[in-house]
């Protein structure tokens, strides 16, 4: 029995009875338990008051979803044969315009933009916050066949990233459309869909990633074997922290979702690194060489045999006095009885001439005290002392330890690699190590070789939440003369009820206004009961009129960026339904025309609508 | 709204239309045996030019009230506003001959002067305030929502006296306040901006006295008192010292609220000044068109 609805999924929804007569669902007990509540069935007349689950049918050659575009949902396969395939090239789209009242094509002379993006998205770089990672490498996985019964779009779904793949019906086809609450209802439930999501996940960041590019197939399949995929819930993971300063470092890390923190502790409170988005990857101790960590000596290179080598660890004086660290043969008159010596200051090694006849030669040249640096020549009349270091093999190579924290700082998906089994793969293809190394190190100089400023900005950033964001509406608060022409706009366009609030956090001159930020792993999203809070095909989050008020959206925005409406205030509110008196609202970009209201309404230029990673330099700190 | 590089092309076309206009005002009167003359064809001209460019930077307050339409972004019509009706200025005069005219045009020019300065000055305002208010107000809010926070200062610093040295009989308001929220997260629950409120102390200590009197004669009244009140904030630093040193979070609080308040009052000024000119400006433009259309029905009738 199928039956088209206006409400919920477009498509021929299903009753509770259809979905639980599904040989998939009949599996599932947890299934069994929750779909009844999560469909609302009305036993009165047999429709669910959700309309969560759809049924579709595709013919051959016919796209089921496509790579790039957002949503919310995954499929299931119940009939045909389908295929899983990457484009040569997607980019996540972006919102559309639909007015058909638009002008702008006319008026296109009027279009100008406030201030142009310093850089578009492209490819992702090593440890670059990109929304595009994982659909700009150059290596991708081959086309997959989808059999009936497995599920595809998870991550979509669980994630809301863009769709990573275009999937397109081999024959006829017959597929249920899933909002994430059904899917959450069958997850976990002993169905192995969390399984293969997870060896998907891991295969799919190995093949993808541009760290092991050098790696051929086959070894890739062989890391995956014994990768895992960590998640906030994982045992390895406590309170989102990955792993903590000076523990081993065993694994090599790929970021697949979320948002990863890397920072250290220091006198002054936490330096923060850098933030790893998806397609980054952090955890390189584990793949570079052990650094050297013996102490630097004081060693004869004229005279080995004469001298012993010392350590620096205390200082070191030179000379022919018996209370001389390095005593020279006595009939050497030409030095002083305490001619020179070494000692640390401050951290640095100093060579101090202690006012000897016949003066202290550093690299042939006379001084009277410099600075050292390991391999420089000490000259003592006719004796050449050099600084070195002890011998690798003479003290225990220090086993390598992690020299930053990370921390998940939301909701993440980050694959495991041991670096036992990277090692084994390195010994057959040196090449892939060295990539890594020079990757890892990469990241490390551009950490160190930050400007004070542009560290300020980092921390600025992870502070206000706005790595995740895509979309953030700032207000230039020099340019702004509070005029309210973007609140009264965006009134105007929704309903009468205004979609944010021209307050929030500053960041230098600009105000993080409350209004969507189009996250790029929205909380809200989790976890509604009725799936009415979704992404389509496009970046703006959507509250369908099925909201039913539970305000679990609002509550878990982070920026409180949701508001809760009394239905009575809405101008044309939603069908009544009993018990339903609010529901939720939420900045959906202005769905609908070419663009965001507020700012095509501000009248000072003052109303911006940019990804805040891409606008912001560190010299809008002031 | 703020003078840049964006405004180069008005500029320059401002500045080359004014020109243009001068060299063919001074050609015209030179070849007029009488002077300039608004009836003459080339005054007529300069009449319609001027009109035109009033009524295209007046559009400005049509294009307010149609703010989804796609005729152009709102900072469009706002440049055009600005370098339009300055551009209007020249071309009237030229129009009127530099001279003020007749009973009706001296009181037009009257107007157009005081329409022209008073946006003058509202513009020149805008390249400062914005950034003055931004820098002073750090903790600005919504001018709609002044009065409520206003209200809710009040609420927390009752609730944070109350908490230390008990109910305060006096604070009748706030304590309403304090009931009808907790009666709205019965009936909201899971609001997440419903606050969770201390209670008040059952027994104070006696120092709670000197709290309760600085807080009756000094921080609630501030607090309660009219926006645009000049009044340094309360000074606390007495009470903090006498005061038991566990209390010293919460008085750190109080006076916080208090200095919430002092900006509130600082942006409430700013905020008046900032907009206080449209009021002169908006209704004197209106007044302008009505004067001018009388007298463009005057002129072509008589």
């Amino acid at each position: 029995m199928t039956r088209r609805h206006a409400d919920g999924l477009d498509g021929q929804w299903l009753s509770l009875e259809e979905v639980a007569e599904l040989d998939f669902f009949k599996s599932s007990k947890r299934a069994k338990l929750k779909l009844p509540t999560l469909l609302g069935a009305a036993p009165d007349a047999g429709e669910p008051g959700i309309k969560a689950v759809v049924r579709r049918e595709y013919e051959p050659g016919e796209v089921i979803c496509e790579a790039g575009a957002y949503g919310s949902t995954a499929f299931l396969l119940v009939e045909g044969a389908a295929t899983a395939f990457l484009p040569e090239r997607v980019e996540a789209k972006s919102v559309e315009g639909r007015t058909p009242r638009s002008l702008a094509r006319i008026l296109d002379g009027f279009r100008r933009r406030t201030r142009r993006a310093e850089r578009t998205p492209g490819r992702p770089e090593v440890g670059e916050v990109s929304r595009y990672a994982t659909l700009a490498h150059d290596r991708r996985l081959g086309p997959a066949a989808i059999r009936p019964g497995e599920i595809f779009g998870l991550d979509t779904c669980v994630n809301f990233y863009p769709r990573e793949a275009t999937v397109r019906a081999e024959t006829r086809c017959v597929a249920l459309e899933m909002l994430r609450s059904v899917l959450d209802t069958i997850r976990g439930a002993g169905d192995a869909i969390d399984e293969a999501y997870e060896a998907h996940a891991i295969r799919s960041t190995l093949h993808q990633s541009a760290l092991l590019a050098e790696l051929s197939a086959s070894q890739i399949e062989a890391l995956a074997a014994v990768s895992t995929l960590l998640t906030p819930d994982s045992d390895e993971v406590s309170d989102g922290v990955v792993y903590a300063e000076d523990t081993p470092a065993d694994a090599l890390y790929l970021v697949r979702a979320g948002t990863i923190k890397m920072s250290q502790t220091k006198a002054g409170g936490e330096f923060v690194f850098t933030y790893l988005g998806r397609g980054g990857a952090f955890g390189f101790e584990a793949l570079m060489p052990a650094r050297p960590r013996t102490r630097l000596v004081l060693r004869c290179a004229s005279h080995p045999t004469l001298f012993r080598e010392l350590a620096l660890t205390k200082p070191i004086t030179i000379g022919r006095s018996e209370s001389c660290d390095m005593l020279v043969p006595k009939e050497s008159r030409a030095i002083g009885r305490r001619h020179c010596r070494v000692e640390e200051r401050d951290g640095e090694l100093w060579i101090v001439d202690l006012d000897s006849a016949n003066h202290t030669l550093l690299n042939g040249e006379r001084i009277r005290e410099a600075i050292l640096a390991e391999g420089d020549h000490i000259g003592v009349v006719e004796y050449v002392f050099e600084i070195g270091r002890e011998d690798v093999t003479a003290v225990d190579a220090p086993a390598a330890v992690r020299v930053a924290r990370a921390s998940g700082l939301d909701s993440f998906e980050v694959v495991r690699v041991p670096a036992e089994a990277l090692g084994r793969l390195a010994e057959a293809n040196a090449a892939a190590l060295a990539a890594a190394t020079r990757a890892g190190r990469a990241l490390e100089t551009a950490a160190f070789s930050r400007s004070a400023n542009e560290q300020a900005m980092l921390e600025e950033t992870v502070e206000l939440n706005l790595y995740n964001s895509q979309n953030v509406l700032l207000i230039d608060l020099e340019r702004c003369t509070r005029c309210d022409e973007c609140v009264r706009a965006c009134a105007d366009a929704h309903d009468g009820v205004a979609r944010f609030t021209r307050d929030g956090p500053r960041i230098g001159r600009y105000l993080v206004t409350m209004a969507c930020r189009s996250c790029t792993d929205p909380k809200c999203m989790v976890g509604c009961p009725v799936g009415s809070i979704r992404r389509e095909d496009s970046l703006e989050i959507k509250i369908e009129d099925w909201c039913i008020g539970c305000e679990r959206c609002a509550n878990q925005c982070p920026f409180g960026n949701i508001n809760m409406v009394e239905l009575s205030e809405l101008k044309r509110p939603p069908p009544p339904r009993e018990g339903v008196s609010l529901r939720a609202t939420v900045c959906d970009l202005c769905a609908g025309y070419d663009g965001p209201n507020c700012v095509y309404a501000c009248p000072h230029d003052a109303a911006i609508r940019v990804a805040p990673g891409e606008f912001l330099a560190p010299s809008d700190l002031r | 709204m703020r003078l840049n590089r964006d405004h180069r092309g008005w500029l320059a076309f401002t500045i080359v239309a004014t020109i243009a206009g001068a060299v063919s005002y001074r050609l015209y009167v030179a070849a007029s045996p009488y002077g300039a003359s608004g009836g003459s064809w080339p005054g007529l001209a300069y009449g319609v030019l001027g009109t035109l460019a009033m009524l295209l930077a007046g559009l400005l307050a049509g294009r307010k009230k149609v703010r989804t339409w796609r005729i152009g972004p709102a900072r469009v019509w706002m440049q055009m506003h600005v370098w339009l009706g300055l551009l209007a200025v020249p071309l009237i005069l030229f129009h009127a001959g530099l001279r003020l005219g007749g009973a009706l045009t001296t009181t037009l020019m009257a107007l157009f002067a005081v329409v022209t300065v008073s946006g003058l000055f509202g513009l020149a305002l805008q390249q400062y305030l914005p950034g003055i208010m931004t820098e002073r107000v750090p903790l600005e809010t919504l001018v709609g929502q002044m009065d409520h926070v206003r209200e809710g200062l009040a609420t927390d610093a009752y609730e944070l006296v109350a908490s230390l040295a008990g109910v305060v009989p006096e604070a009748a308001e706030e304590q309403a306040r304090l009931a009808a929220e907790q009666a709205a997260l019965q009936t909201r629950p899971g609001n997440w901006k419903a606050v969770a409120r201390k209670p008040p102390v059952t027994d104070p200590v006696p120092e709670a006295a000197l709290l309760r009197d600085v807080y009756l004669r000094e921080i609630r009244p501030y607090l309660l008192r009219d926006a645009r009140t000049r009044t340094n904030p309360p000074d606390i630093r007495t009470l903090v010292v006498r005061a038991p040193g566990e209390w010293a979070p919460k008085l750190e609080r109080l006076a916080a609220i208090c200095e919430e308040s002092h900006q509130l009052a600082v942006q409430r000024r700013l905020h008046d000044v900032l907009h206080g000119w449209l009021f002169v400006h908006a209704p004197l433009s209106f007044a302008l068109f009505v004067l001018a259309a009388f007298h463009i029905v005057m002129a072509l009738k008589y």
